[in-house]
This record gives C-alpha cells, structure tokens and sequence, in this order.
C-alpha cells in the first residue's frame, strides 16, 4: 500500500512514516501542501494521512482542492484540533477519517485498513480466496488454518493483489504501491518478490493463485 | 434575606403611623381648642348674665330668681354652679345646685384678673370654670364693690366628646393604616413584577449560551438602566468564557504535537526496538524538551494572570540584558544579526520571573522573525524598556493581534519552537507590574516599548 503523509512537524512524520513502514507500507513524505501536489501528481496513492495546520496552505485547502479535482483517493485527516466542529467540518469536505493526535500507531494502522477495505468494496478485514485466509486488519495469512509467516513487504505485495482480485496489475503498479519515491528497488524487485511470496503462500504442489500474464503483470484469482 | 416588598411595607407603614400620630394630634387639638372655647364662651355668658341679674337691696345681694333660672341656675338645675365672693374671699352668694358645699377656688383665682380654669368638685365631678370680678350696679357700699364671681359647669359631656373624638381619630386612622397596607401589598407585589420576570429571565440564561441578551424593550423604564448594566455584565462574560475557551483550546492544540510525537517515536521504539538509535533518543529527548517550553510558558502566563503579590527585588539591568542576549548568541549569529544595546544603570525593582519573561520573550522574538542581517535595538532603564527590530511582513492589522494568546502571523503556521504566547505573556507581565505596553510599526519597523511610572 503506498501512503502520501502530509505533515510538518519533521519528528512526527519521520516516525510515523518509518512505523508504516516497517508494516510494509510506502510511505511518502511531504512536509507542506506545495510539497504533497508535487508527489500528488506523480503518484497515485492508497491513502493520504494529512494534517491540516500546515505551513502556508492549510491541510483542509488541499482536501478540497483533491475533491474538487475529482480525487477520490482516501485521505484521513491527522490533526490536533480535536473539537466537533474541526471534525465535522473535514469530513464534510470530504476526509474519510480522523484521527486526532496524540493517536497510536497501531490505531492510524488499523484505520488506514479500514478505510482502503471500504473503499475497495469489503465489508470484512478478512478475506478468503482459494485456501488462503487472509487477514488485512492483523497483517496475518492463514494457508488451511495455517499461519503462513510472511515478511511486512511480502504482505504488502499479497495485499496489493489480493484487494484487486481477477485484475492484472502491472510491474509499474505493483512497485508503484510497494515502495516510495526515496527506495529505489532493482528492474527485477517485483518478480522476486512474487517469486518469494508465490513459494511461501503455494509450497509444492499446492496451486498458485497468483498468476503471471506475460507481457502485462500478475493477477491473483483462484482460476487461471 | 431582604425583601424589598417587606422594606417598602415596613417604611411606608411607619410613614403611615407618624403621619396619623401628627394627624391625629393636630385633629384632636383642633376638636379640643373648638370644644373647649365654645365651652369657655358658654361660661361668660352665664356669668356676664349673672353679674348682670346681681343686684344689692337693703344691704343684701340678690340675683333675680327668673334671670337665674333662664341662664340655668334655677333650683332643679344639675351640673351648673356659680359663687359670689366679697373682695376679701367671704361667700356671698351661691347657686342652689352647691347646696351646702362651695366651690374649689381654682389656681389663679386670688388674682383680680378674669381666668379660666378646671377644678373638680368635693365629690370628684370635674368642672371648667370662670372667674371675673365686678360691682354691682347699684352697689353703694364697699362691702359689694369689686366682687369675685366663680362660674363653673360640669365637663363630663365635653370630655367625652372628646374621647369619643381621640376613639374615632384612633379607630379610623388605624383602619385606614392596616387597609392601606394590605392594599400596598398587592401594589408592591404587581410593581415588583417586572423585577420577578427580569429575575426568571437572567435565571434562564445558560452559561453555555452567554451569547444572549435582555431586550430592554421589554424592561420598564425604571429597570431600563439595570438591564442594560446586566446585558454590559453577560458582555464581558462571554468575552473572558470565549477567551477561556479559546485559550483552553490552543492550550491543548500546542500540547497534542509534541506528545504525538513523543507517543509515536514510543510506540515505534516498543515494535521494532533496532529503531532506537541515539539520534532517535535525541528526538525524543528535543521533544521532551520542547513540550517542557510550552508547558513553562503556560504556567508562566498563568502566574502572570493569577499573580497576587509579586515578589520585587533588585534588578541588575545590565546583566538580564546580557544574560537573554547571550543565550540567543548562537541564533544571532547563525542569522548574522546585529545588537545594538544602550542601558541606563539605576536602581530598578521587579519581579525576576515576570521580568525575565518580558525581555526574553521580546529578545527572542526579535531574533526568531528579523531578516537575515539586520539590525535589533534594545533600550533598557529603569523607567524604560524598548526593542526594535525590522518587521517587512508584519501589517497594522497584525500588530493589533499580536498579543493574543497562540496567534501567529498565519494560522498554520508551523508548529515548533514559537508557540504564539510570547506577547501574550509579556503583555500579561506587563499588566501585572502596572506597566504600560505599546506595540507600533513604523516604517516596516517593529517597536515595542515598556514603561513603567517612576
């Protein structure tokens, strides 16, 4: 999953960014508005994680200029204003979420889930396909009643295909969800990473639900 | 607890008393004079017609029976005396009615003069009486010259009419008192009425909702002025509420960001312990720190808001000037500033801590928000303290703000070392030394100037 993290005090967002990351998130960092429209219009992004006192434009300035650009990409408003009015006036301007600091890491983890489960669609953390069972919200994949111990990338990466069933993603897409702008993965990071997932989740005879479409990328469904 | 209903029954009942205490006294004495005059007029006439009817034949004084009679001294008649004196005081003559008993001689009686008096007869019947002397017409002797005549008439009639007087002036003045009293009651109660709504309405407001007013219009005129008192009193309410609030508000927005990040670097340090480096620890230690600030600053304006009695000493000028400007240095230098202080040595008492929160609040703000290169003026005397410094982005509008608690220059402002409190402390201090504070901007120069009475 590739997050945008818009916000300024440099402390909390390297620490908030490197415990996304050591979930497997991507995570972009953005210490202003200017700075969040340069990444904006590079990438796309799972979710946006903004706060909104920022230097020069404001946080809720650019949640409504993404809105009005047709931009419906998740953005969850990090802030310290904390009363009922702050609330209601980012949601209305369309925040999916908010979450007022101080906050948990674990908390911002759980509702970025959330809020990328809902909107792909799911109504459950968990999802089954095949004989995997796989658990968005724990970070956690079950082959059989099985916990299959998987690495926070790894997952990241089963999570990308698995929220997209039946659809091909892309090298450039996957990649483009699995690491930020500052890692710079090899030409051939996203095959090996599928290769190491494929043996892990699918061990000897057991049929991939990942597939390979030469030429176009991989899809994970359980026909082929 | 008072009531102003009680009060005003209370005053105007012994208003109402004093008023028929005199009343009645003047009526009484008004019946009484009236009464007592007609009575005395009575009593000359009686004896002006007995001196009249007195006549002297063969050496004997005789009053003619028919006269007597006429003027009420006949032989049946009660209740009406006279007696005839010689000059000397011997009995002469008297009226059938004494029998064999005289008349008491009043006070005054000894006198030639005409009097009038009130005695009281062997038997204790009270009597007004009259007293004159004279000499009857055919008085050829000395022995009937000059007689002292005494006239009396029992009073019983006039002195019950004169109780039966002082009974009604009693009885109806009283009663008149109690129903206006009760009448006042009620017309108390309906002219305190509007106190009651006015009452029931300030009851009403809710200290959540001081935004609301008293519509004078309703307000009689008399209660006008107090509404008007009470809607200037939820005014500045709702300003110090709102400011409360507000500063509450700010307060608790500074404190969220350096404990989220002291939260989230805890929480990264917990999950993945190979995160905890040094410099990771120094971030928690900066943000420790910068969260101790923001705390201090807080507890400092409180002080200077709350503070009773300061405690003043002695303050060397000289080296609080150095002290502040020595540990900006290392800003002053990194932003090439350059200093140019003049201070005037004297005796000057203060309160360290307040002091100490003035200069370096206004120290530091001259050094945060200065151009590059330019130049800071501090001028400090007793009676005096100034900072200039170049201000190219401030406005007059902002100079009117300045001082409010948690304002920066833009709202969203980064967060970090400057939490928007500095002015307001000092302005806070300021107040609290009995200082004067003026913020002006001239010349995109920015110069706030302290003075305090010699």
């Amino acid at each position: 999953m590739r997050i945008l993290l818009v916000e300024d005090s440099q402390r909390l967002r390297n620490t908030v960014a490197r415990a996304l990351v050591r979930l497997g998130q991507a995570v972009d960092e953005a210490a202003d508005v200017r700075e969040a429209r340069q990444y904006r219009d590079l990438y796309s992004y799972d979710v946006i994680l903004l706060d909104l006192m920022l230097p020069g434009e404001s946080g809720l300035s650019f949640l409504e200029s993404l809105r009005r650009n047709r931009d419906d990409t998740p953005v969850i408003i990090l802030t310290a204003l904390h009363t009922v009015g702050d609330r209601v006036r980012g949601l209305a301007l369309g925040a999916d979420d908010y979450l007022v600091k101080p906050f948990a890491i674990e908390e911002l983890a759980a509702r970025i889930e959330a809020v990328v489960r809902r909107r792909s669609g799911q109504a459950h953390s968990v999802l089954r396909i095949g004989a995997l069972e796989i658990d968005f919200s724990a970070r956690r994949v079950m082959r059989r009643g099985e916990e299959v111990s998987l690495t926070a990338r790894e997952f990241s990466l089963l999570e990308c295909l698995a929220r997209h069933p039946g659809r091909v993603l892309s090298r450039e897409q996957i990649e483009e969800h699995l690491y930020a702008e500052t890692q710079s993965p090899l030409s051939n990071a996203v095959d090996a990473a599928i290769y190491a997932l494929r043996r892990k989740l699918f061990p000897g005879d057991e049929p991939s639900l990942i597939h390979t479409r030469r030429g176009l990328g991989y899809v994970m469904q359980e026909k082929s | 607890m008072k009531s102003i209903r009680r009060e005003m029954l209370f005053l105007i009942g012994a208003a109402a008393l004093l008023l028929l205490l005199v009343c009645g006294f003047g009526l009484y004495f008004t019946f009484f004079q009236t009464l007592t005059s007609q009575f005395d007029s009575t009593l000359v006439s009686k004896t002006e017609a007995l001196m009249t009817a007195t006549e002297i034949d063969e050496d004997e004084l005789e009053i003619d029976p028919d006269v007597q009679s006429f003027i009420g001294y006949g032989p049946r008649s009660l209740g009406e005396y006279f007696e005839i004196f010689t000059r000397e005081g011997a009995p002469l003559h008297q009226s059938h009615s004494l029998g064999d008993s005289h008349l008491p001689r009043p006070e005054g009686f000894d006198s030639d003069e005409s009097g009038y008096g009130d005695i009281r007869l062997s038997d204790g019947i009270p009597c007004r009486a009259y007293w004159a002397t004279f000499t009857p017409s055919d008085s050829e002797t000395p022995r009937f010259t000059d007689l002292r005549i005494l006239v009396a008439s029992e009073r019983g009639d006039l002195d019950r009419t004169l109780k039966a007087a002082v009974l009604a002036i009693s009885l109806f003045g009283g009663g008149a008192i109690v129903i206006s009293l009760i009448i006042l009651y009620f017309v108390v109660g309906f002219g305190l009425t509007p106190l009651d709504r006015l009452s029931n309405r300030v009851q009403k407001i809710d200290v959540r909702r001081l935004s609301e007013r008293l519509d004078l219009a309703e307000l009689p005129t008399e209660l006008q002025g107090f509404g008007d008192k009470l809607n200037e009193l939820l005014e500045r309410l709702e300003a110090s509420f709102s400011r409360e609030r507000r500063f509450s508000s700010h307060a608790a927005h500074e404190l969220r960001t350096p404990l989220a990040e002291i939260r989230a670097m805890v929480e990264l340090g917990i999950a993945w312990p190979d995160e905890v480096t040094p410099t990771f620890l120094t971030g928690i230690g900066e943000a420790v720190t910068e969260l101790e600030q923001l705390i201090e600053r807080l507890s400092l304006l409180s002080r200077a808001d709350k503070l009773e009695d300061e405690a003043l000493e002695e303050i060397d000028l000289e080296m609080s000037v150095n002290e502040t400007l020595h540990r900006l240095s290392d800003e002053l230098h990194a932003r090439s500033l350059e200093i140019s202080s003049r201070i005037e040595p004297g005796k000057f008492y203060s309160d360290p801590i307040l002091w100490r929160a003035i200069l370096g609040n206004l120290c530091e703000n001259a050094v945060s928000y200065s151009p590059e290169g330019s130049l800071i003026t501090i001028e400090v005397s007793p009676h005096h303290l100034s900072v200039e410094n170049e201000a190219p982005d401030l406005t007059e509008e902002d100079v009117a703000h300045m001082c409010e608690r948690f304002w920066r220059k833009r709202e969203t402002q980064t967060k970090g070392h400057h939490s928007g409190l500095g002015l307001s402390i000092v302005r806070s201090s300021v107040e609290h030394l009995k200082g004067k504070l003026c913020i002006c901007l001239q010349n995109k120069r920015l110069q706030i100037q302290i003075s305090w009475d010699p």
